[in-house]
């Protein structure tokens, strides 16, 4: 294997595995001097709430976070059963990664429960765990644990993650702290998958204990430990004083409200209900920083698109979902509706939040009257059509949607909008109810897996998708294939481009813009937005300045 | 929605008792004491507007309601655009106009549910009384069981947002008021002297019907309809607002109303267009119910 | 009158019987199940497969009702699904603040339209009654969730008076309770004060027409003394069966108005309930409000004959 390997390296660099050891050792020297002025910044911040602080390894904290997200409720509260896009913000607090990685998704030991890896070959991962490890409810954190783990997320009937790691044939352990995994296929995104889901290590002994598959009783080795959950109500963590990472948690504990709108999140800042909140009306930033607050605005690749059921009269014709693709101006929506602070989609799903994976020259779609005619001539539907798309009943997406329906209509195309609340307007799409949904792919730790969810047709998405013989299924499944397998940082770019490109001509949905994310907090809140577009309050990433 | 509990109390405690030859004299002088309602004038005239906008917004409308102006989104009142513009850079003025059909639609559509199905339904119970009376008025019940939101929220999840359905479901517990009010109009009607003789020379059923029974009932439905327009517009705007109202890009008060709330804090106007429509709309009609019942309810006689 | 009252709870288990099947029928038409609801808006199609059948979603419709309405006739409303709670622990949770709510609402809406219905009523015809009347039908006439949202914005976002959303429960202190359910109480109590006061209104204006009433102004009582004792003790006779009744009122209205503050009720669990398609629950809460609302009407009948000797029931 190639000794630049994109397991062991972060996105923007080439890491020899030698330079990725002197990286960790600098790291951990990075840890180290972190402690020191970490202890400072604290004390400092902290003045006198320093009172229950137990051990000289915890440094004083400030006061607990409170938030609201816009789910109503956390179904499950493990991360290998749960599914809910929402979910990730409790996982992160409660459980550690087995890999961790940082706010531009770039893998980091410091922020990993593994002390370090190794790859001897392309089918071979080593992993060492940090020693001393201690789950919620004392459990030590072992080779064999991390087998266990592994075999469940792999395993269990209702596990999320089983596509993600379904290519780890075999978990080994060497010795306490020292896990041996065996691939059956070369897959190059799995030391970033390790990052979501797949990698959170769950304590054995609350899961045998309970025996139950919604995981009710959440217990991780992270920063923050589960006190309750109100149904309707809010999550309530405390921080976990047991912490492996020093000088982390810096806040006593968050409180999560449930479903709260984003005019509630506006409201509730702005009174005072609220310390921070995420994915705010774009419209409504000036009335924020205008009262003081601090807005950060993170450009993501997360997508603003419209699903489409590819093995559904109109859709089978390429020619008219390209028509569609031609017809967006998506500079007008981002400025009317997204107050310009979004990524027209011009390159595919490729956007520039990326870096190094994204393609500045690559040529997708942009609005182009003509090409609309032209396909839509092709299509055998020159004067236009008119189809029904779901959308969900919030007001911003409805905006969203009435002006891309005025934007078709100058076409001919007569797009009709039926608004359903939330969660009826895409599951009607994936029960196959209805022919297409306009709402958007959220972001994943890997780029890889966020295109092998749209395009995919072995595992998810497989209802909506062309079948074997379509000519773009092939090509697309070769890309994803050559990719996946692609541990070169060139070679990868290169795949990615070619599935890019198969993934364009094919015209798999119509992609509009690349999101952006915005935090809006008190000034006294500290915190850096993440590019994964949702809270990350794990480990020392939350506290509060002096 | 906040007005079931007093309508059904209306129908309980304020049923005419009246006999047809008082109703005729009343009738008789019925316009001579609605014009000395003030209020009742008003209200009308307000209804008149909403009614001409409703049947044909064009001539009254400056601009095409949905057609979008990237160039003047969310703008204030200009010459061009007398309330502003959205956040599309519609017109509001317009789209107000547009959206009055809607409010009369849904309207309109859920009281000929209500009165359509309600009034043979009541008609049919109180005339043949008994067990199959029983029956049909415990079915209503079932529908009067429902806080009348929560039953237009159970139908809308089952139908699907869209005007049509939104108008089914503010109608549907219509027709349990409306079977009440009949029901007690017949009831009083058919021990009326004059109907036990129709009966006894052979008039049908359906002779009796129309002739006594039906005249009876009109001034109840009347007062009632009227009041109900209101609370169906209320229902509509309160639909759409939690996502399951009518459907875009047709401007409908509710809808406008739902997606300029986030703009509260800075371009009020947006919001406080729709509000206004929708209240003043609800308001006339409830004034109007008001003079209606008191004209036409000798209970309450000598309040005008 | 203990025949009418078998009779009546008679009939209301038959009314029941049917908003159980309305329900369970308007909910169960739509396509899809729970399953896909609670796994997110980017599922697995062997994910959704394999919960359902943990979750026994595949028993055929009728058998899930009948399951469902054998245990509730027990007293057993099933277990939710979401939260593997059951259904009538979930809504007992949930009832402190509904129930809080509604008290302190219905308690608003009296307070406000008593004094407004008798002054409009004593006095018909005049100005005041106009302006009163007119006020009261407005309070109608606005959307209460509309009030809320505006109240929000001047009192919470503006003034710092009260708290823009949530709920505090009575045993963090009761000012920070009352704090948290001020804006709500008012949004319902208002709507609920317009329409009482109308009633009000018309029963005193029937009640200062009778006779008694002028008799005690021949007498040369004082129009004050002729309002309070006779106009308004006999006026409130069916004003009290009125209050029964606006409970209804006020419990549809927590409905939207807990959305709005974002306050864990009834109301609220319903209509997320609803959404997801959690038929146990929406079947629990809906068949709890139609008893309630239900045993209230037979409640309001029942006074009218004691409280009105000329009612009587066979």
């Amino acid at each position: 294997m190639t000794e630049s390997n994109y397991w062991l390296g972060s996105r923007s660099r080439k890491l020899s595995r030698r330079s990725m050891l002197r990286g960790a050792v600098i790291g951990g020297a990075g840890l180290a001097g972190a402690v020191l002025v970490g202890c400072g910044d604290d004390d400092e911040a902290s003045g006198g709430t320093g009172t229950d602080a137990p051990s000289e390894a915890v440094a004083a904290r400030g006061p607990v976070v409170t938030t609201g997200i816009s789910s109503n409720n956390f179904f499950q509260l493990d991360p290998v059963t749960g599914t809910g896009g929402d979910e990730h913000q409790f996982l992160w607090m409660v459980y550690d990664n087995l890999v961790g990685y940082d706010e531009t998704l770039t893998p980091q030991l410091s922020r990993s429960l593994a002390e370090s890896w190794e790859t001897p070959d392309e089918l071979t991962l080593v992993f060492k765990l940090r020693p001393n490890l201690k789950f919620h409810d004392g459990s030590a954190v072992t080779a064999d644990e991390v087998k266990w783990h592994i075999e469940r997320a792999r395993d269990l009937d209702i596990a999320v993650t089983a596509q993600d790691i379904q290519f780890i044939e075999n978990v080994e352990t060497v010795d306490e702290l020292t896990s041996r995994w065996t691939l059956s296929q070369p897959f190059a995104p799995l030391i970033r998958i390790l990052g979501d889901r797949a990698g959170m290590l769950v304590s054995r002994k609350q899961v045998e204990a309970t025996d139950e598959f919604q995981g009710r009783h959440p217990t991780g080795t992270g920063a923050m430990k589960f006190v309750e959950e109100i149904d309707g109500d809010r999550i309530v963590l405390e921080a976990n004083n047991e912490y492996w990472k020093p000088n982390a948690p810096r806040v006593d504990g968050i409180v999560m409200r449930f479903g709260v709108t984003p005019d509630q999140k506006i409201n509730g800042l702005l009174a005072g209900d609220l310390d921070i909140i995420d994915a705010p009306d774009p419209n409504q930033l000036d009335t924020l920083t205008g009262a003081g607050l601090v807005v950060q605005n993170i450009p993501t690749n997360g997508l603003t698109r419209t699903w489409i059921n590819m093995n559904k009269d109109p859709w089978t014709n390429v020619h008219l979902r390209r028509a569609l693709n031609w017809a967006v101006d998506k500079e007008q929506l981002n400025d009317l509706v997204f107050n310009g602070l979004n990524t027209p989609a011009h390159f595919g799903f490729l956007g520039p939040a990326l870096g190094s994976d994204h393609d500045p020259n690559f040529e997708g779609y942009r609005f182009d009257p003509e090409k609309v005619r032209a396909e839509l001539s092709l299509a055998g539907f020159p004067d236009g059509f008119e189809y029904e798309v779901n959308t969900s009943s919030n007001p911003l997406s409805i905006e969203k949607d009435e002006l891309i329906q005025a934007q078709y209509a100058q076409f001919g195309i007569v797009r009709n909008i039926i608004p359903k609340p939330s969660p009826d307007f895409y599951t009607e799409f994936w029960d196959l109810n209805v022919g297409s949904h306009s709402s958007g792919m959220s972001v994943r730790a890997d780029v890889w897996q966020q295109i092998a969810y749209i395009a995919n047709a072995n595992g998810f998405s497989k209802n909506v998708l062309p079948g074997p013989d379509d000519e773009f299924r092939i090509r697309i499944d070769e890309a994803l294939a050559k990719s996946a397998a692609a541990f070169d940082p060139e070679e990868r770019k290169a795949a990615l481009g070619e599935l890019n490109r198969a993934y364009v001509d094919a015209a798999w949905g119509v992609d509009y813009l690349y999101n952006s994310y915005q935090v809006a907090h008190k000034p006294e809140i500290d915190y850096v937005a993440r590019g994964e577009g949702k809270f990350h309050f794990g480990q020392d990433d939350i506290g509060w300045k002096a | 929605m906040a007005e079931e509990g007093s309508l059904r109390r209306e129908q309980l405690t304020k049923l005419p008792s009246s006999s047809g030859e008082r109703r005729f004299a009343r009738e008789r002088d019925f316009w001579r004491r609605f014009r000395r309602r003030r209020v009742g004038l008003v209200s009308l005239f307000v209804l008149l507007v909403v009614m001409i906008a409703a049947v044909v917004p064009g001539p009254l409308t400056t601009h095409d309601p949905n057609v979008v102006d990237a160039t003047a989104p969310r703008s204030g009142p200009t010459w061009d655009h007398w309330l502003g513009t959205d956040s599309l850079g519609r017109d509001t003025y317009s789209r107000l106009v547009e959206g009055a059909r809607t409010s009369v639609l849904v309207g309109l559509g859920s009281l000929l549910i209500g009165v359509g199905v309600g009034l043979p339904i009541g008609i049919l119970a109180g005339w043949w009384g008994g067990r199959r009376d029983e029956f049909l008025m415990r079915l209503m019940d079932s529908l009067f069981a429902f806080p009348s939101l929560l039953l237009a929220l159970l139908i809308i999840t089952g139908l699907g947002p869209g005007l049509q359905n939104v108008t089914i479901a503010i109608g549907i517990p219509f027709i349990a008021v409306f079977a009440r009010i009949s029901r007690g109009s017949t009831l009083s009607v058919k021990e009326q002297e004059y109907v036990l003789a129709a009966i006894a020379i052979g008039a049908s059923d359906r002779r009796i019907a129309a002739r006594h029974i039906l005249p009876n009932t009109l001034a109840p439905i009347i007062v009632q309809a009227s009041l109900l327009f209101g609370i169906a517009i209320i229902v509509e705007a309160a639909l759409s607002f939690l996502g399951l109202g009518t459907l875009p890009p047709d401007p409908s008060w509710g809808i406008m109303l739902s997606s300029a709330q986030r703009f509260l804090r800075d371009q009020p106007l947006l919001a406080i267009v729709p509000g206004t429509a929708i209240s003043v709309t609800v308001l006339s009609f409830n004034l109007i119910g008001d003079v209606l019942r008191d004209l036409l309810d000798p209970r309450l006689r000598g309040s005008d | 009158m203990h025949a009418f009252i078998i009779r009546r709870l008679l009939a209301s288990v038959f009314v029941l019987f049917v908003v159980t099947l309305v329900t369970f029928v308007s909910i169960n038409v739509l396509p899809g199940d729970i399953a896909s609801r609670i796994l997110g808006p980017e599922p697995s199609p062997t994910q959704v497969e394999a919960l359902r059948e943990r979750l026994q979603l595949d028993e055929p419709l009728i058998e899930r009702y009948w399951d469902w309405i054998s245990g509730a006739v027990r007293g057993d409303f099933g277990t939710s699904i979401r939260t593997q709670q059951p259904v009538g622990s979930l809504i007992l949770d949930r009832l402190e603040v509904t129930a809080e709510l509604g008290t302190l609402s219905l308690l608003l809406g009296v307070l406000i339209a008593i004094p407004t219905g008798v002054i409009a009523g004593s006095r018909p015809g005049t100005v005041l009654d106009y302006g009163l009347t007119m006020v009261a039908v407005a309070g109608v006439s606005i959307p209460n969730f509309w009030l809320a949202i505006v109240m929000i914005i001047v009192f919470s976002v503006n003034l710092g008076w009260f708290p823009a959303l949530g709920f505090t429960p009575i045993s963090d202190g009761l000012f920070p309770n009352l704090r948290s359910l001020t804006l709500p109480a008012i949004a319902i109590g208002l709507s609920s004060a317009g329409s009482l006061a109308r009633q009000v209104r018309g029963a005193m204006v029937e009640v200062m027409r009778q006779d008694y009433v002028r008799t005690a102004r021949a007498k040369g009582l004082q129009e004050r003394v002729v309002i309070v004792r006779h106009g308004l003790r006999n006026a409130m006779i069916p004003v009290v069966t009125i209050l029964g009744l606006q409970m209804t009122v006020i419990l549809g209205g927590s409905i939207i108005i807990e959305t709005v503050f974002q306050l864990p009720g009834v109301g609220k669990l319903l209509i997320d309930s609803i959404l997801i398609q959690e038929i146990v629950v929406v079947q629990g809460v809906t068949v709890l409000l139609a008893a309630a609302i239900l045993m209230l009407n037979l409640l309001v009948d029942i006074s009218y004959a004691y409280l009105d000797p000329r009612i009587r029931y066979s």
